[in-house]
């Protein structure tokens, strides 16, 4: 079996495996700016005999790195949407400092009551410290309205979220398939392979995943807290939308596999990605901010009750008023949804026929809550009292996780500025993410990335070799046609 | 007399030299065909008796040999049927009336009928693994059948055991006794759960819920639920009630307790009982996190594509990835290989030159090794027979100068008398 035929077929298989070899130096260099593509080489293999040939095609693959960037692309993933929610809320709601912003409005609004117990019998001065207790009163109410629109918008964007899980969970199964019936072929599933991490990838980004892998290089997926995403086949993920949010209502949970990964409470919690993060804006820092303008919206309706001198008739609510008034919301606890309800009683309105003089003198619920018994237009008991109540401490509750004892002025200093540190805290946690996300996405592309240098390089390497194999071809041709000479 | 014999001995060896040359040309057409062993032809002397000083030349006598024994190249190929062996087997093929033969011919490729057919239209013979494994006639054929890949059919395999690893948060939340998933109330509580695709006796998908509930420290409820039974609105509680409840104890190193179960037996609905095994799951102060989760058992799928390995057999891949075993194929031999009688189309018979058909599989004794996606190239080089070429031409030319010779005597000794 040896002889000059020999080793023309040995040449003819040298040349067909350094064509295919070729082929895949070329498809490495075309895809050498795809981040998802992973290098790929040829395994080698020899029959008895010697012939050689190309056994299977392989790709450097690092399961390791690649679980690390998942990992940190779906907490850089969740934290960016988080921070682009509270960026939207803080927007809308003005920091702190600016004039719109509720803590400058109560301030105002003290002020406005210090000018009135200056010259109390001036209408002008009266109607302007109205005018800043409705403006207040709009702020609460136009603040409700952003804080429930940032809801609405988490709501849709979880919604859009679970509908792309369920449909990368879809594409999941057809390319995991794929692998699993061409496990132990000689079929080239590279490109399957890679595909089946870009959609992990893309996975990654809503909702924080774990894979384990199984016999034919099945991949199972789990979310970070345990819930089947998707064995053999996919999980259902599930959420029903709410079209419309006041702050009564509570957003649907999200359910994979019937568990409920998001709300409160939920037996497996999704700790990291888009969805969770959403979640998070939509359950709980809406919740708690709208807690803190409502305990805003109680604190003013609390200092601004008026008492009966007399001590007959319950205490009844005073310039700022409710759809509960004249009763006052129970001390220390939250209503949800007050500032939405919070208004500015008519009765003190000059454009609506009112009479502001009731701020100075009480009387909003009739003749047995006035102070100013005597009609003295120099009264400033009341007013007094209304400003000292800006300072007094009161309780709030706790569920506003402001503390549960300031004053009202204080109480909304916090408040104002609690969005604006959340907003800054993520961008500093975001910061980081973003640094560990990049790192670990250039560590696995250090590991699994073409390198166009170490490419050539091959290139010239098998330039070489397909030239000793036509060198090979070309004596054995001229061996054979001396032979052949002879005859002649 | 001499001078007769000179002429005779030369036309033996121009018949020989012809022979011989007929064997290269035979060699060179066939340099390419698949399976083919070279011809070669051997000579023998065949010596008159000699009586003092006359001698009286014989002839030659040609024995045409083939190198069957000899071991081609084997070169790749793409197609998975194309097979060639590395040893001293043959393929047992049969031809359209059921003789059998042996080839080392495996360029096999299914026919109208599925049946594996080589190039001269040989079909493959192996044993078929559907009633289990096949019961072999060392010296004989009986048992074969044509290797077909027409009715690899619809199959479907039920789920009877699996493996499920995880770990299970030692610092979680002890649930209330009431609460617990095996009681299937509205508002059970669980710690974890997972879900795993299983399959019944028709190959359908029994997707089972498998809630991990702590009931004290170090104890657990496992509790398992057919995912079909949920309530509408997911989750409990279920139409029916568990399909299987177990309590696992860990020790204080967070391992199974030994006096723990460690498994559960679950009955699939309409399926078989699912050995689940649980020996390593763990109970430490950290996530709970899936490690391995894993059931045999498939669902009716047809097969894609056929798969032979090197020991013979031929595994049908299912859609799902699962491999079974449909055909084993055979390698024979006879003790003598190169006295097989050569038939057209690459097969050879054994003679009671050769000795009787020896049957066995690849990779046992001396049957050698099956390559799949290979073929086992011919073993004519082509330098050797041109050589050979050229060689026999001299010598024919050499033997007719020794005819023109005595035939020249001859005419002299004619022409004697005038």
């Amino acid at each position: 079996m040896s002889g000059l035929s020999t080793a023309l077929n040995y040449a003819v298989a040298g040349l067909r495996v350094t064509s295919a070899q070729t082929a895949l130096v070329s498809r490495n260099i075309s895809y050498a700016n795809d981040p998802d593509y992973v290098r790929k080489h040829a395994a080698l293999t020899t029959l008895p005999g010697g012939a050689i040939s190309v056994a299977s095609y392989n790709r450097s693959a690092d399961k390791r790195l690649l679980d690390k960037l998942l990992d940190t692309t779906s907490s850089a993933a969740g934290k960016q949407v988080g921070l682009d929610a509270l960026a939207r809320l803080s927007a809308t709601i003005g920091d702190p400092e600016s004039d719109g912003s509720i803590t400058a409005l109560v301030a105002k609004l003290q002020e406005s009551l210090q000018a009135y117990e200056a010259d109390p019998s001036s209408a002008t001065l009266g109607a302007n410290a109205f005018q800043r207790a409705a403006n207040l009163a709009r702020g609460l109410n136009a603040a409700t309205a952003a804080v429930q629109d940032v809801r609405a918008g988490a709501d849709a964007e979880m919604t859009a979220s679970v509908a792309r899980i369920n449909s990368l969970l879809e594409q999941f199964k057809v390319v995991n398939d794929a692998v699993v019936r061409g496990a132990g072929t000689p079929a080239d599933l590279t490109d399957s392979l890679d595909q089946r991490d870009r959609i992990l990838k893309e996975l990654s980004e809503e909702i924080g995943i774990r894979t384990i892998t199984r016999a034919n290089n099945d991949v199972a997926i789990y979310t970070d807290s345990g819930v089947t995403l998707f064995e053999t086949n996919p999980r259902s993920v599930t959420m029903a939308p709410t079209g419309v949010f006041d702050p009564t209502v509570t957003g649907n949970a999200v359910f994979i596999d019937g568990v409920k990964i998001t709300g409160i409470p939920s037996a497996m919690p999704a700790r990291t990605g888009k969805l969770h993060a959403l979640a998070e804006i939509r359950d709980r820092i809406t919740v708690t901010y709208q807690a803190q303008l409502d305990e805003v919206a109680r604190g003013l309706i609390e200092t601004f009750a008026e008492r009966d001198p007399s001590a007959v008739n319950p205490d009844a609510t005073g310039l700022f008023t409710w759809v509960g008034g004249p009763g006052i919301p129970a001390s220390g606890a939250a209503v949800t949804g007050l500032a939405n309800l919070i208004a500015v009683s008519a009765l003190a309105d000059p454009s609506q026929g009112g009479n502001p003089y009731l701020i100075r003198d009480g009387g909003f619920n009739g003749a047995a809550y006035i102070a100013n018994a005597t009609g003295a237009a120099g009264f400033q008991q009341r007013i007094a009292q209304l400003i000292s109540g800006f300072d007094v401490d009161r309780a709030f509750d706790g569920a506003a996780q402001i503390g549960t004892l300031a004053s009202l002025k204080a109480f909304s200093a916090t408040a104002s500025g609690w969005v604006e540190a959340k907003r800054q805290a993520a961008d500093q946690a975001l910061y980081f993410d973003i640094a560990l996300k990049s790192r670990a996405s250039e560590a696995l592309l250090r590991k699994t990335g073409v390198n166009i240098d170490e490419e050539m390089t091959a290139l010239l390497d098998l330039e070489k070799a397909y030239q000793a194999s036509s060198k090979v071809i070309a004596a054995v041709d001229g061996m054979i046609q001396t032979l052949l000479d002879v005859v002649n | 007399m001499s001078l007769y014999s000179i002429m005779r001995t030369s036309v033996s060896g121009m018949n020989a030299q012809s022979n011989r040359l007929a064997t290269v040309a035979d060699n060179v057409a066939n340099v390419n065909t698949i399976g083919y062993k070279r011809a070669s032809t051997e000579f023998s002397s065949l010596l008159l008796s000699t009586h003092g000083g006359e001698y009286s030349s014989g002839s030659v006598l040609s024995h045409i040999r083939r190198g069957i024994g000899q071991q081609g190249a084997l070169m790749n190929t793409a197609s998975v049927t194309d097979l060639a062996i590395s040893g001293n087997g043959f393929f047992v093929v049969t031809d359209k009336t059921g003789k059998p033969f042996l080839t080392r011919s495996g360029s096999f490729v299914p026919n109208a009928d599925g049946v594996l057919v080589n190039a001269a239209g040989f079909q493959l013979m192996g044993y078929p693994l559907q009633n289990g494994n096949p019961n072999i006639t060392v010296n004989g054929y009986s048992g074969m059948q044509p290797v077909t890949l027409a009715d690899l059919k619809l199959k479907a395999n039920p789920t009877t055991e699996g493996v499920f690893t995880a770990n299970l948060p030692s610092e979680a939340d002890i649930v209330a006794a009431a609460d617990l998933p095996s009681g299937n109330t509205a508002g059970a509580q669980y710690t974890a759960k997972s879900s795993l695709v299983t399959y019944d006796r028709k190959g359908k998908e029994v997707v089972l819920d498998i809630y991990y509930t702590k009931t004290a420290d170090g104890q657990w409820e496992v509790a398992v639920y057919d995912q079909a039974d949920q309530d509408p609105a997911g989750g409990f509680p279920y139409a029916s009630g568990p399909l299987t409840t177990e309590t696992l104890i860990f020790d204080a190193d967070g391992n199974l307790d030994g006096a723990s179960a460690n498994a559960l037996t679950i009955p699939i609905p309409g399926g078989r009982n699912l050995d689940l095994d649980l020996a390593d799951m763990t109970q430490l102060a950290a996530d709970y996190d899936v490690l391995e989760a894993h059931v045999n058992g498939n669902s009716p799928s047809g097969a894609e594509l056929v798969e032979i390995a090197s020991d013979g057999t031929l595994y049908a891949t299912y859609a799902d990835g699962t491999r079974t075993p449909v055909f084993r194929i055979p390698l024979a031999t006879v003790p003598s290989p190169d006295n097989m009688q050569a038939l057209p189309g690459n097969v050879f018979q054994a003679s009671s030159d050769s000795g009787d058909v020896q049957v066995g599989f690849p990779e046992t004794g001396l049957f050698g090794s099956m390559f799949s996606g290979a073929l086992e190239q011919s073993t004519v080089d082509l330098a050797g027979e041109l050589t050979t070429m050229i060689d026999s031409q001299r010598n024919y030319s050499a033997n007719s100068k020794v005819f023109q010779t005595g035939s020249e005597l001859m005419d002299v000794l004619v022409n004697l008398k005038r």
